[in-house]
């Protein structure tokens, strides 16, 4: 008799691993690339704002894993078992797997260095000099290809259910994030019947596409709900925000100096990060792009504190002492068409800067745009011929498949598309002169034409 | 493919509107791989080339009252039909995207297109992207969509070919 594999965690109390059958995830788990999560914030700079998120990627990774296993062992019981066991492997690598190209500061700083995480997992997975391809082969020579093509969004060689319980509307990754980052930043948004989802779902007509019971809409309006307040509360929270704002633009800056020949003061691990104009998998070694870590940004961000350029070492220091910027609402743009034109907003906020000795007006007049996309909880397509578990939530009524939002049509109020936002930060110094010129020009803006 | 595109594209389509969703994911797509600067990101669906880009424009511009959606009940499906408000006409007349003209007589053509053709042509050339040879993304296309070659297949990949030329010159 071999004991589990047992770890402790907050949301789910134990997570278990089955030696005998899912052993060799402990050999992944134990991989450095794996660990190296452990130093990677969930929720990138949210800590700034929220103190106690401050939770990792390492600790996400292995709750997706956990409820991958839940899900699966739901639908091998209730459906074709051999269909399922086929798959059990690949799946748990893939949830093991799927954040492990995320950068330093996860999604927020993929801009500054110009990456792209999926990228990089599938690029670690594939190296044949990676610990966790060696695991990975060792269970099976095709595995770490299955793995990295179940990361690959544009990748079709594998069914829709696989690839819709790792990534789609409602999916392992997004229930294990909606719920610690509940717990961990405190917000408490996150409560939804987690685990009807997972052990309601079933196949569609005995296909490859998944949906749910009529009984499991609740719990699904629950989750679109949670998504909403998360969203609302703790995803775009404007402090936070303006920290990841501040930090694009400290490193924008640091680039431009770079590129134009000034001595930045680079530390050994971005000097070589920086040899290459394109960091991408072709261009540069893994073992390059995985020494790229939390601590490694933060050294380089305290280096800059000291730097010759003023604005430079100004935003540095704001970094580090967390003495962000302040949001202003900019006015209306004067043609919706051109919703990204603010008119003469940008140029009298510029001004404005300059008079008040910011110099480098460009590095304090910092523009946060959203996608709409990116503030809604839940979208589904509308035509009917084009829905999938992937991009559509469906619950089974009269033996045919409906979108959740056909079905609970009060949805509406929080899944109807937004529009793109656009938020404006600036020095607290000037904050009430820039919410004056915005009033302004919104006032004359309104003003009929004499 | 930001709002003064899609809204140029749509007044292409004149009164009667743009109609289907499909419709719309292809000719974005075709005017795409003509060299069209729209910018939206395609991946293989049921039907061929689809775009959350392309859905998510259209869908916050119908929020914004910008763009008139009209749903009907067709065959048991549910048609959709974009077109411009008066008030958005009124703003494009002010204001034109100048790279999307010489695209204007190619996507006036496509907006007029059979859909079958479109989605048939659109998924060939998304092969051809992949892998350029004609040959082969005709065979794969043909696999995906579950059709034999025959004459009208080959239409589809004649304007598949049509487009990829229009990007060379």
């Amino acid at each position: 008799m071999v004991s589990d594999k047992v770890f402790r965690d907050p949301l789910y109390n134990y997570i278990a691993f089955d030696r005998k059958r899912d052993g060799w995830l402990i050999d992944l788990l134990d991989c450095p690339e794996v660990q190296r999560l452990r130093r990677i914030h969930q929720l990138g700079v949210s800590n700034f704002t929220y103190p106690g998120a401050d939770h990792t990627r390492l600790a996400h990774s292995l709750g997706v894993t956990h409820l991958m296993k839940l899900v699966l062992d739901h639908l091998e019981r209730v459906s074709e078992a051999e269909k399922i066991k086929n798959a059990r492997q690949a799946l748990l690598a893939t949830a093991l797997l799927h954040d492990i190209g995320h950068g330093p500061f996860s999604h927020l700083f993929e801009p500054c260095l110009n990456i792209n995480h999926e990228q990089w997992s599938i690029a670690v997975i594939r190296d044949e000099n990676s610990s966790v391809n060696r695991v990975l082969r060792d269970q099976g020579k095709h595995l770490p290809i299955h793995v990295a093509e179940l990361i690959d969004s544009d990748d079709k060689t594998h069914p829709a259910w696989q690839r819709a319980l790792m990534s789609s509307q409602l999916d392992v990754d997004r229930i294990d994030y909606l719920r610690r980052d509940s717990l961990f930043t405190g917000a408490g948004y996150g409560h939804f019947d987690w685990h009807r989802l997972l052990t309601t779902i079933e196949f569609l007509n005995g296909e490859t596409d998944l949906v749910w019971p009529a009984k499991s809409a609740l719990a699904i309006e629950e989750y679109i709900f949670a998504r909403y307040y998360m969203y609302q509360n703790v995803y775009l929270h404007k402090t936070t925000r303006g920290f990841e704002v501040l930090l694009q633009a400290m490193w924008k800056r640091a680039d431009a100096l770079r590129l134009d020949g000034t001595d930045i003061n680079a530390n050994p691990v971005l000097a070589r990060f920086w040899k290459t104009d394109k960091p991408n998998p072709e261009n540069l070694a893994v073992a390059d792009y995985l020494s790229v870590e939390e601590f490694t940004v933060l050294e380089q961000i305290q280096r800059w504190t000291g730097h010759a350029d003023k604005s430079l070492a100004d935003c540095a220091r704001r970094f580090l002492d967390r003495r962000g910027l302040a949001m202003v609402v900019p006015p209306p743009p004067p043609n919706p068409l051109e919703a990204h034109d603010f008119g003469e907003w940008e140029p009298a906020l510029h001004r404005l800067l300059k008079v008040n000795g910011f110099e480098e007006s460009s590095m304090y007049c910092l523009a946060d745009r959203v996608k709409g996309k990116y503030r809604q909880p839940y979208r589904e397509e509308k035509d009917t011929e084009s829905q999938s578990a992937v991009n559509t939530i469906r619950v089974m009524v009269d033996d045919k498949p409906m979108a959740i939002g056909q079905y609970l049509p009060r949805l509406g109020a929080v899944i109807s598309p937004p529009q793109d936002h656009v938020l404006y930060y600036v020095p607290k110094e000037i904050r009430n002169e820039a919410i004056k010129l915005s009033r302004q020009l919104r006032e004359s803006a309104n003003k009929p034409p004499t | 493919m930001n709002r003064l595109q899609l809204a140029t594209l749509l007044s292409w389509a004149g009164d009667a509107g743009l109609q289907g969703r499909k419709r719309l994911q292809k000719v974005v797509f075709f005017l795409q791989e003509a060299g069209c600067p729209l910018d939206c990101k395609y991946t293989l669906h049921h039907f061929g080339p689809y775009s959350r880009d392309v859905a998510d424009r259209c869908d916050e511009m119908v929020a914004a009252r910008l763009i008139d959606e009209t749903v009907e009940p067709q065959n048991g499906v549910t048609q959709y039909a974009y077109s411009l408000k008066p008030a958005t006409q009124a703003l494009l007349a002010n204001k034109q995207d100048r790279n999307l003209e010489p695209f204007e007589e190619l996507g006036k053509r496509l907006i007029d297109e059979k859909l079958w053709l479109l989605e048939l042509g659109s998924t060939i050339l998304l092969f051809y992207s992949q892998c350029p040879d004609w040959e082969k993304a005709l065979n794969k296309a043909c696999a995906f969509k579950k059709v034999d070659p025959n004459d009208w297949i080959r239409k589809a990949l004649a304007l598949a070919q049509q487009v990829k030329a229009q990007a060379g010159n």
